[in-house]
């Protein structure tokens, strides 16, 4: 691999950019017209307007994006998180343009993707899975069975999609039909897919995740887990390692049944596995996988010290995987905190806009993946996330207290509202300092 | 010049221009530092126009020159007779197929949006163009 293309935006784009560049790979992004000012399109070696802002017509443009690659002579296309990341046909389109897609197979994508599907396999494997329905489905009248037989309350999620879109909590069956359709509904305008499969809800339990990674030799590989248990209608907003609540036996228990599922898969490159954690039972089960790398990588890269992108590359190359986990859970505790521009005190409506008083985070224990700075336009077409505060510290309280730090210093943001005054009031919060937390507790202790 | 805007001195203005009337292509791109300069030889307007990227197929320039603009990117396809022509002048009509963009399975069909004469075109008949990048000028009855 001489030339990688970047599809994607934002502050992931930069990352990738970063990564190539130090392992010695030139770099070409890509963007929309709304894009034109974005620093991914400075920081690559070059960079090439695909289309207009709507994503379908620029970043989700598969075809385009891989004439592209093809003109400027790239060898692989890095996808990122979201868009085009977890799309099979994508990965098998690169495939037959002779094009390395840093990332797992097309077969692993379509086999995890297919949430129904991905049930089934890790059931196979003797590893609790959630209940959930056989398949899924694209209307309420069909599903109105399986759900009866699942019992409620039940969780409505995109078969998919991911990161809390298409998703809705169903209570009782006189919900279930609205629920449905509006879930169906965005799936569809999210992913392009309306189908819904069903699971068992249950609504205090932690969520926790394991970052693995696989390589064409046969390396199968965990990098510990991370507690995405601070969430807001299923969309999360703090995620740390190591989970505050997990004890060494039950680590090892959820970590093992990641790799035993990412060997049965022959899984190659970046991945994570996501479980359901019960605080009561000290049972598990597993959710779903996420056939890319994770917004929340960055967690795991600070206690571990390894850089996982940088890995991608390595094993997309074909290579085999040069890092390991320690025997056990690296010291310290990391932090992660999405700046978002949304307004909390407006249900975390997107705020769109101009930029001013853009910190830059630094010192010891802290990293800021950002794309913004002074100045930069939000443009209302993508995600809102506008940066990653990530703070590690010799212990949980030490993270805590770096990061009230670094978010006092990010209280001068004007132009936009952003997410950092509920991060505050969070970092206040007695519960949320205790680790004391659950996956419905923001929506319960805030009111949301 | 105003405050919010970096100094910009006569001297760097003709060195831009010399830069320009040096370079052998009709088209040139300069990117840096979140901006871009895109310049056509022969489309310039004769007083303040300045072509916005990025923006719809075609817009109207202050000496009543069209710029037909790349709706996608991918390979162009331009009709020999506009893009090649070595009899000038070349009249096309509006709606005028004048080449297609192709990327992969996905077909552009570019269609001259107003009436008038080829003044200049920008690109060669079979070369890959960016979104909005300038495809032909064309002066409107």
């Amino acid at each position: 691999m001489k030339r990688v293309l970047i599809a994607n935006r934002g502050e992931i784009a930069l990352r990738a950019i970063r990564a190539c560049r130090k392992n010695g790979l030139e770099t070409v992004a890509v963007f929309s017209s709304a894009d034109g000012n974005s620093p991914h399109v400075w920081a690559a070696d070059h960079a090439v307007c695909i289309g207009p802002p709507a994503p379908a017509s620029s970043y989700l443009d598969g075809a385009t994006i891989i004439e592209t690659a093809k003109h400027t002579e790239c060898d692989a296309v890095y996808p990122g998180y979201g868009f085009l990341s977890e799309r099979a046909s994508f990965a098998q389109s690169c495939a037959e343009a002779g094009l390395v897609f840093v990332g797992p197979s097309p077969e692993s994508i379509a086999a995890m993707g297919d949430k129904a599907e991905a049930r089934k396999r890790v059931a196979a494997l003797g590893i609790p899975v959630v209940p959930g329905s056989p398949g899924a489905f694209t209307a309420a009248g069909a599903a109105a069975a399986a759900a009866a037989s699942i019992g409620f309350p039940l969780l409505l999620k995109a078969s998919a999609g991911g990161g809390g879109r298409g998703m809705r909590v169903a209570s009782d069956a006189a919900a279930f039909g609205t629920l449905f359709e509006q879930a169906s509904a965005e799936a569809q305008a999210a992913f392009g897919n309306g189908e819904i499969y069903l699971e068992r809800f249950f609504s205090r339990v932690r969520h926790i995740e394991v970052q693995v990674f696989g390589d064409d030799h046969g390396n199968y590989r965990h990098f510990w887990e991370r507690d995405c248990s601070v969430q807001r209608r299923h969309q999360k907003l703090v995620e740390e390692a190591p989970s505050p609540v997990l004890s060494d036996a039950q680590r090892k228990q959820i970590t093992d049944a990641a790799v035993t599922i990412l060997a049965a898969m022959r899984y190659r490159n970046a991945g994570t596995i996501e479980f359901i954690f019960d605080m009561e039972t000290g049972n598990y089960f597993f959710i779903e996988m996420n056939t890319r790398i994770q917004v929340e990588h960055p967690v795991t890269e600070m206690l571990t010290g390894h850089d996982l992108v940088s890995e991608q590359l390595r094993v997309a190359a074909g290579e085999k995987l040069s890092i390991a986990p320690t025997p056990e859970v690296p010291s310290g505790a990391v932090i992660e905190w999405r700046i978002c521009a949304e307004d909390p005190a407006r249900k975390f409506q997107p705020t769109p806009g101009t930029v001013h008083g853009w910190p830059r985070l630094g010192g010891p224990g802290i990293r800021f993946d950002t794309h913004v700075y002074d100045g930069y336009a939000v443009p209302p077409f993508y995600d809102s996330m506008l940066g990653k505060l990530i703070v590690i510290g010799e212990d949980r309280q030490e993270a805590l207290a770096r990061s009230a730090a670094a978010l006092a210093a990010c209280a001068d943001i004007t132009g936009i509202s952003t997410t950092v005054p509920f991060h505050r009031d969070l970092l206040r919060h007695p519960e949320f300092a205790r680790g004391e937390i659950h996956t419905g507790w923001v929506d319960e202790a805030f009111g949301l | 010049m105003t405050h919010d805007t970096t100094e910009f001195s006569l001297h760097d203005a003709i060195e831009v221009l010399r830069l320009l009337d040096a370079d052998a292509n009709a088209t040139l791109d300069i990117r840096s530092h979140g901006f871009r300069l895109q310049c056509v030889r022969g489309a310039a307007p004769s007083r303040t126009g300045t072509e916005r990227t990025g923006g719809d197929a075609a817009s109207e320039e202050p000496r009543r020159q069209t710029m037909l603009k790349a709706p996608a990117a991918g390979r162009f396809h331009g009709d020999e007779a506009v893009f090649s022509s070595a009899e000038r002048p070349v009249r096309v009509n509006t709606g005028t197929v004048v080449g297609r963009i192709q990327a992969g399975a996905k077909v552009t069909t570019i269609v001259a949006g107003v009436e008038g004469t080829v003044a200049h075109a920008c690109v060669t008949p079979d070369v890959f163009v960016e979104y909005g990048q300038t495809l032909l000028v064309i002066a409107p009855d």
